[in-house]
């Protein structure tokens, strides 16, 4: 950098038109600006080309139903291999463990208390601890089919793909141990009652 | 008007008018501090919901409008027309054409500026972005836009100068197109003197929307920007433009590319292909010809480096310059299908603009006050030293905003789209990926606050300036060669052209009809893209007036409606959106960010209650959710009276109401309110709601994605 105005070699100032005071120099546009235009306007012809002489009109659309078809297979073999077959009893083995039953009620207060209120009492969803049962008879594995594919029609939504099918059993259990507790302001009962 | 001939030299004496510059400056300074505040608040309301304070015209919906029009309007607006009417008359050595149009021009556009600023945060909008103002007002904005161009295109004709300086070629592509786009997006009917409805729906909206949005950045904040920068670089630097024939090739192909380049806002949409295609290709060949201008601008400083090192005004000058080329080339990254697919939506393109608009628009004009005030008012700077301090406090300034919105931008991009090996999405909850990126927005509103204390400084800078100005400010009076029309250098090509100035004006419309045409026009007949076999029903009246409090809120700012052609996004919301949905849309709603989730099938997902909870206070339902709450909803009432003004309206623009749904509408809307209202009360709300506005919109969103044609 120079600190004097000095000229720059090949500048020549376009002589006759001034404005203002402002002059401009006979210098050419920039090659290497030149070459990035160029190779933008190749890119845009060959895209345009790519588009417009193909047949198919929609490649977006059709790339897409392509990769959406790929994802849900790979999607159902996943869900298929994920469910195990549980028995209840084995899943009734879940009351006895604490721990679960903790980490149950962790999720629960996260994810559930929102619609179901903070001790299931009830509020935007039903109450989940009377033996009044909407969907199923209150059995683990039922409340936890709920869980799994939630219930679209009442806003429920479907919990499988976003808790871990290990978390879901837990919370099911932890809102079977529920079962007779009391909370005050609870919503009122709906659903079939169950003697069990 | 002013000058006097002096026959026996051929010289003519001209006063220029500089008190309208001056007005115009002031004006600039004044708004320029509103813009920037109400934009440190919507900042910080993002970062801290308590900050919307639970009322309807403090909250961020109402107030983000009110920034966007308040930068662009009212400060680039009166920035634009200061710099233009000081160079004009300086390049075409003649005063203003007529004095009083340039008061009216003036006072017009401050009256027009109160009026938004009143308004837009009492929810009046048509709900379109960066035109959201209602139609008494769209129509001022023409009438005074008229006025500009009458007293601009005056002073052009009565030049004393022959040729045209490439600056005053940008200011007449930037008059001619922003009337254009303006006039065209603005089409609209009222119902009342308060509301109107725009006439495209749909697919046909989110064209010209975009057409229209994309050039507002283009022919409001470049061209005549650049034109700007042709003349206050190489005045301010003293050294003569570094490439004429640049000027040249850089000031058509810039115009005549941009504006083909709105659909980029589009990509991945429900809009056609071919249209996607033209939007990606002609913003991709941008590239240059926009460093056209910065290249000739930063290389008009050859061999006066060292001013940058002791000038302030160059400094702002040549920042802008840098971060108008960082925009520049960032643009056509964005277009990039790919690119935008991670980008879209999110808060990277929320930097993108601030790159352009802090940094190209806001130091350009930072840049021209340094330089304009101590010569309009007669006097030296107060103080370089505070200009200085003013600079490096804005750049900290750009810098935070910029690099916490790419990080935010990118990190939420990369959680909306991520998929574990189960093909299931790693962040379903939405909201996740909000508590990520609010650290960002913290500081994000930091960079706010420091580009808003270095105005501060300017301001208290050009207020000690002006004071010790001396009283009588005359005019600057010139002696100048009469129009040498005469004198003839036996021209050809552009510089003959250059000397023409209706030859030229005529060729720069040209130049933007082209892409305008061909893209807009074969859109407008929308239903060769719509399969008349997949039947959508249009809403109720309750959905309607639900959908007009959906829009008076803003509900746009945060939330789209356009399930884009990306495989995340069907495992998120649902199906992609498809052109037919919103073809009775008016405005279209498809929506440019999402702070919140994607609405377009949100109808039935959650029960009327959850609605209603999520209203009053959206932590009810979503613990971590940053949204306002809406009281107000639950507090005010339904306007039923004009529900029938809309049905006519919209039927006879063709959406299929029959005569019974027009002359039903007010009872439909009641009963259908009735029935929310009494399920609410079935879930435990016990005021009475069902002539509340919260039911008018309950029955809208459950109605989103609702009415056929997936």
């Amino acid at each position: 950098m120079s600190e004097n105005k000095t000229p720059i070699d090949d500048d020549k100032i376009i002589e006759g038109y001034e404005y203002d005071g402002i002059t401009e120099l006979d210098n050419p546009c920039p090659k290497w600006l030149m070459y990035i235009f160029y190779f933008t306007a190749f890119l845009a012809v060959f895209f345009l080309g790519y588009h417009f002489g193909s047949n198919s009109k929609n490649k977006i659309v059709e790339s897409y139903v392509k990769k959406l078809k790929d994802a849900q297979l790979q999607q159902t073999k996943a869900v298929v291999e994920q469910v195990p077959e549980v028995s209840e009893s084995e899943l009734a083995a879940l009351l006895q463990e604490p721990a679960e039953l903790t980490s149950g009620e962790e999720i629960f207060v996260d994810k559930c208390a929102l619609c179901h209120g903070e001790f299931a009492e009830g509020l935007i969803g039903p109450n989940l601890i009377d033996n009044y049962w909407i969907h199923g008879t209150g059995k683990i594995s039922e409340i936890a089919i709920t869980i799994r594919s939630g219930i679209p029609d009442k806003g429920m939504a479907a919990w499988q793909d976003r808790i871990p099918e290990e978390n879901i059993l837990q919370i099911a259990a932890y809102i079977k141990s529920l079962k007779g507790t009391q909370v005050e302001n609870a919503k009122e009962p709906d659903g079939e009652l169950i003697e069990d | 008007m002013s000058a006097s001939n002096d026959s026996s030299s051929g010289f003519v004496q001209v006063k220029y008018n500089d008190e309208i510059v001056r007005m115009f400056t002031l004006a600039t300074i004044i708004w320029a501090a509103v813009a920037f505040l109400v934009g440190v608040i919507i900042a910080a309301q993002m970062a801290v919901w308590q900050l919307n304070f639970n009322t309807s015209w403090l909250t961020f919906g109402r107030l983000r409008p009110l920034h966007t029009n308040a930068a662009l309007f009212a400060f680039a607006g009166n920035a634009i027309f200061a710099g233009i009417y000081h160079s004009t008359q300086r390049l075409l050595k003649t005063r203003l054409c007529s004095d009083v149009l340039g008061k009216l021009h003036f006072w017009g556009w401050q009256f027009i500026i109160v009026l938004a600023a009143i308004t837009l945060p009492l929810g009046l909008s048509q709900g379109k972005e960066y035109a959201e103002l209602e139609w008494p007002i769209d129509i001022a904005v023409v009438l005074i836009w008229v006025v500009f161009a009458i007293n601009f295109f005056g002073t052009l004709l009565k030049r004393n100068e022959k040729h045209m300086y490439v600056s005053i070629w940008f200011y007449i592509a930037t008059i001619v197109t922003v009337a254009l786009l303006y006039i065209v997006n603005a089409i609209s009917l009222p119902i009342s003197f308060f509301k109107s409805y725009i006439v495209f729906a749909g697919i046909q909206d989110a064209l010209v929307q975009w057409w229209y949005g994309h050039n507002a950045v283009a022919f409001f904040l470049t061209t005549p920007f650049l034109g700007l920068m042709y003349y206050y670089m190489p005045k301010a630097a003293n050294r003569p433009v570094f490439s004429y024939r640049l000027s040249v090739v850089h000031f058509w192909s810039l115009i005549f590319l941009y504006i083909w380049a709105g659909p980029h806002h589009l990509l991945n949409t429900a809009l056609p292909e071919w249209l996607q295609t033209l939007g990606i290709v002609f913003s991709v060949m941008l590239w240059a010809p926009s460093w056209g201008g910065a290249v000739n601008g930063i290389l008009t400083l050859r061999g006066s480096w060292n001013l940058l090192r002791t000038d302030p005004i160059i400094k702002f000058l040549v920042a802008a310059i840098t971060f108008y080329a960082m925009a520049t080339f960032e643009g056509p990254l964005l277009s990039v299908k790919a690119v935008n697919s991670l980008g879209h939506y999110t808060d990277w393109i929320v930097g993108h603009v601030h790159l352009g608009t802090l940094g190209w628009n806001g130091f350009l004009t930072f840049g021209i006050i340094y330089f304009i005030v101590p010569r309009l008012w007669k006097t030296e700077l107060y103080s370089k030293k505070l200009a200085n301090i003013h600079f490096w406090i804005g750049i900290l300034g750009i810098l935070f905003y910029y690099i916490s919105m790419l990080a935010a931008g990118i990190t939420q991009g990369l959680m909306w789209r991520a998929i574990d090996a189960n093909g299931n999405l790693v962040y379903p909850d939405f909201v996740e990926t909000v508590i990520r990126i609010v650290p960002l927005f913290f500081s994000r509103a930091i960079g706010g606050v420091l580009f808003l204390a270095g105005f501060v400084l300017l301001l208290y800078n050009v207020y000690k300036t002006i004071k010790q100005a001396p009283k009588d400010l005359a005019d600057e009076t010139v002696q100048v060669k009469g129009a040498s029309f005469a004198v003839s250098h036996s021209e050809r090509g552009h510089r003959k052209l250059e000397g023409m100035a209706a030859t030229f004006t005529i060729l720069a419309l040209i130049a933007i009809l082209a892409g305008s045409v061909i893209e807009v026009v074969p859109t407008l007949s929308i239903s060769k893209y719509v399969k008349t076999e997949n039947k959508v029903e249009p809403f109720t009246p309750l959905e309607l007036a639900g959908r007009d409090i959906y829009i008076k809120e803003g509900c746009y700012t945060c939330h789209s409606q356009m399930i884009r052609t990306i495989h995340s996004e069907e495992l998120r919301y649902g199906a992609a959106s498809t052109i037919e949905e919103s073809m009775y849309d008016r405005p279209f709603q498809w929506g440019s960010k999402r702070t919140g989730p994607d609405l377009a099938r949100l109808g039935k997902k959650y029960p009327d209650l959850w609605h209603y909870m999520h209203m009053e206070n959206p932590r009810a339902v979503i613990k971590e959710s940053i949204m306002p709450a809406y009281p107000w909803l639950i507090s005010s009432k339904i306007d039923f009276e004009n529900l029938g003004k809309t049905i006519s309206l919209f039927k006879k623009l063709g959406v299929p109401y029959s005569d019974k749904d027009l002359s039903d509408a007010k009872t439909s809307a009641k009963t259908q309110a009735l029935g929310i209202a009494a399920r609410l009360k079935d879930q435990g709300v016990k005021e009475e709601m069902s002539d509340k506005k919260i039911t008018a919109l309950i029955a809208y969103l459950q109605a989103l994605g609702q009415k056929g044609a997936q």
